[in-house]
């Protein structure tokens, strides 16, 4: 099994590509928590910026470890504030702003996502820290933008899907828009913000010159819908929901299989890998009906197609399914359940789930995502309890003495 | 300066994930030369969408999107000529972005440990549907099975007793691509220090399953817990859910009492709304979740997806329209920010498209000094196919020119 302890296969961090790299995370929820976590997974030293004053809203949202209902057994955070430190400063009093200011002068990199706006009049906004740390770079991944007539408006990563327009084109053929049941803008702005801010540090490191990154979720998301643009420009045609069909591949779906709401992926892109699975379905007799003849043919027979398919799978598992149909060099794969992303051997081979010791007890968590073979990333600590580097931050690296950081404590200043 | 001068790109794979990663890198400024199979059967241009349905492999908005800013050359290297000059090639390059089926590279002899043996300094990031270790390594994928794969749909998205769905617009391809793009400055930074490239392995479902899916997956390992999808409403935290409406779809949110508060004060707080059983958080209204969109429906009918918009956002209630591309093009937020941009386009006329995912200034105010797209920018179109033949072999490999013809007559190039 491996743990936070083993799973370095390096070890120390100073071997890791962003080592010396400081971050400090001042965002709420997710998408400044996964940017943060894949610079730490990587070497990257990592602060998270919390305050018991005000909590983050997501500490707050199920689930739990054990099911025990408070902050420090966020499931979700313990997954997103691994490799990070905890500190808890109170930014509604001036002295605790002065303090985080300072801390600023330490750090390479500031993320925040809250309201356009906010952090100016707090005073931390890039104006504002730009003299403590002259080549900061800043980055505020927020719903809309920093300007612009939507700037403010309050959203979710599920409210940003519908807005950005993937929303419209995605849902059972023929059938109303349907949402992503979870955000996934969230992430996948965290995963686009970590490449933002790399680009930032590479042009620091070249110009000696900071900057502030005007991220918007909304414009990222519209951006990978490109080629929809220009099908609108030229043919004024709008796409709609088409479940699991695809002008790429034919054919394209989900079919079941045996066991209960068990389902495998199929996709079809080039002439032999339809032979191939046809020689996986042992050559049925459909196979030559003129309908299904080339490509073009079998998109537009695709449901009777789709029906034949069916009733192949459907007497077979799915990993069954996938093992006949890949060994004749077709793409497929079962859809996985909670349960089967951990039970799988491929995953584990992967090491893509991690059984860490928690403070608060072992635990599950996920590993690194990208393999780098010459500098693998780790996982190197497991979440921290809030505020549980306020003396490491606030007394080793920022001089305060103990008498000092007590002070600091009784004032709710570290609170 | 841009972020990527100086940094040189081979980009080779049919599929949107190389595609779009390569292009996120070419935005930054990066020099990305993408190969293509000499007879043009590549994915993106064979697709379209096409200007008037007629299909042209010079004019497929998949190809004219996904590789403007790059430089095109066409190779096959499945003959030896067509390997040496795939080895030539990647010697001179910094990254190669590998989007083929694994081991498909391996077995033309052109896999990472022998390009590196010519050029020590080479990153190769490597992207597919499962990744290119683990049992499966060997297996074929596409964008759906990295989705389905993923557990994004089993446990998300689709009704409970329908087949699970796919996302929109291929978009496990796309966390594919940013994951390329990201992942490739983070070796480049490792290269600075160590001096050497290495390589990268992306997985596509595996990226989504940790980054998306884990907190169900520890839910489940902690908990016992296994989470499936419920389908278009979600009864915590009520409303949650893409909703109809008098000229469409508005998707309503509420995780906390003020937002309810708020989205009932958008309503003209209606009598049923001055009971107390809808407060206590998500959680709360949980239970009382069928009641809730219940009581939304008839107000949702009676106003249009931009008044709901207008009249929660007013009241800090997250909620927002349901945009089509043609309310995206037509967007007065989008317009106002300079969104989108034309490349210019000899042959197809100018083409509108999204602009860029993020922009560097030297401001952080509702009110900029400078409009700027700065350092993204698109520069060129995207190429013709080979249309960079004789620039990347003659002058950056230093090939002869007399030595292109015959290449061209193999069908090397």
């Amino acid at each position: 099994m491996p743990t936070a302890a083993v799973n370095g296969k390096r070890g120390a961090e100073g071997d890791l590509p962003l080592a010396g790299l400081r971050v400090l995370n001042l965002g709420w929820y997710w998408v400044c928590a996964t940017m943060s976590h894949l610079l730490a997974d990587m070497g990257a030293e990592v602060i998270k910026v919390d305050s018991r004053q005000r909590l983050e809203t997501l500490r707050g949202i199920p689930p739990f470890m054990d099911g025990i209902e408070d902050p420090d057994h966020n499931l979700w955070l313990h997954n997103l504030l691994r490799n990070t430190q905890s500190i808890t400063v109170n930014l509604e009093t001036e002295e605790g702003r002065e303090r985080l200011r300072d801390l600023v002068r330490t750090a390479d990199v500031v993320t925040e996502n809250w309201t356009p706006g906010t952090v100016a009049k707090l005073g931390i906004d890039y104006a504002s820290l730009r003299p403590y740390r002259p080549d900061l770079i800043m980055v505020s991944p927020s719903a809309a933008g920093q300007w612009g007539p939507y700037r403010r408006i309050n959203t979710y990563g599920q409210v940003i899907s519908t807005l950005a327009g993937l929303d419209a084109v995605q849902g059972y053929a023929g059938e109303r828009p349907s949402n992503f049941g979870m955000s996934i803008i969230d992430p996948f702005a965290g995963l686009m913000a970590c490449y933002a801010v790399l680009a930032a540090l590479r042009r620091r490191n070249e110009t000696g010159q900071g900057c502030h990154v005007d991220f918007s979720q909304w414009e990222m998301s519209t951006a990978t819908m490109g080629p929809l643009f220009l099908d609108y420009q030229w043919n004024g045609r709008l796409h709609g929901p088409d479940g699991n069909h695809d002008t790429l591949c034919v054919p394209n779906n989900v079919y079941p299989s045996t066991g209960d709401d068990r389902w495998v992926s199929i996709s079809v892109y080039a002439e032999e890998e339809w032979q191939g699975l046809l020689r996986a379905l042992g050559r049925p007799r459909w196979g030559r009906d003129p309908r299904f003849a080339d490509k073009y043919r079998r998109k537009r027979n695709e449901e009777a197609l789709d029906e034949r398919i069916a009733a192949w799978t459907k007497r077979r598992t799915h990993y069954e399914a996938t093992e006949r149909l890949q060994t004749e060099g077709v793409a497929a794969f079962p859809v996985m359940g909670s349960r089967e992303l951990y039970s799988d051997p491929h995953w584990k081979a992967r090491d893509s789930w991690l059984r860490v010791d928690h403070t608060l007890g072992p635990e599950w968590i996920y590993g690194v995502h990208w393999k780098f073979s010459g500098t693998p990333g780790s996982v190197r600590t497991t979440t921290p309890l809030l505020g549980e580097h306020n003396r490491r931050v606030f007394g080793d690296l920022m001089g305060a003495d103990d008498g000092e950081v007590r002070r600091l404590e009784e004032e709710r200043v570290i609170y | 300066m841009r972020p990527l001068e100086n940094v040189r790109v081979v980009e080779y794979g049919p599929w949107l994930n190389a595609a779009y990663g390569g292009r996120l890198l070419a935005d930054m400024g990066a020099e990305v030369i993408k190969i293509e199979a000499p007879d043009g059967d590549e994915p993106s241009r064979l697709h379209g969408p096409f200007p008037g349905d007629a299909p042209d492999a010079e004019a497929s908005a998949q190809h004219l999107f996904n590789n403007a800013n790059k430089l095109g050359v066409t190779l096959d290297p499945s003959s030896a000529s067509g390997r040496r000059l795939f080895r030539r090639l990647a010697a001179t390059a910094d990254v190669l972005i590998d989007g083929t089926q694994p081991g498909e590279l391996d077995a033309l002899g052109l896999g990472h440990e022998a390009l590196a043996a010519d050029n020590p300094r080479l990153i190769t990031i490597a992207v597919s549907s499962l990744g290119r270790s683990g049992p499966y390594a060997g297996y074929r994928g596409y964008d759906l099975t990295s989705w389905h794969g993923s557990g994004a749909s089993h446990v998300y998205m689709g009704a409970p007793d329908r087949e699970p769905l796919r996302g929109a617009y291929y978009h496990a391809n796309h966390w594919g691509a940013v994951s390329v793009a990201a992942s490739a400055m983070i070796a480049l930074q490792a290269r600075e220090k160590t001096g050497h490239g290495q390589m990268v392995d992306i997985a596509e479902a595996e990226t989504l399953a940790m980054l998306y899916i884990a907190v169900e997956v520890s839910d489940y390992l902690m908990n016992g817990a296994e989470k499936a999808r419920v389908g278009l409403r979600m009864d915590g935290n009520a409303p949650t859910a893409l909703l109809p409406c008098k000229d469409g779809y508005v998707y309503l949110m509420c995780l906390t009492d003020e937002q309810w508060s708020g989205l009932m004060d958008a309503m003209d707080n209606p009598d049923w709304a001055t009971t107390d059983l809808f407060l206590g958080g998500g959680r709360q209204r949980a239970v009382y979740a069928r009641e809730i969109y219940d009581l939304l429906q008839p107000w949702l009918q009676a106003h249009t997806a931009q008044e709901i918009f207008d009249r929660c956002q007013a009241r800090s209630a997250p909620a927002a329209p349901l945009y089509t591309v043609a309310d995206l093009a037509a967007n007065e937020h989008l317009d106002e920010r300079g969104f989108f941009v034309d490349v210019p386009d000899e042959r197809m006329g100018p083409l509108r498209i999204p602009g860029p995912p993020f922009r560097f200034g030297r401001d952080q105010s509702e009110r900029p000094a400078s409009k700027t797209l700065a350092p993204w920018a698109v520069e060129r179109r995207a190429p013709r196919l080979g249309e960079h033949n004789e620039a990347v072999y003659c002058g950056m490999l230093g090939l002869d020119r007399s030595e292109l013809p015959s290449l061209r007559r193999a069908g090397v190039i």
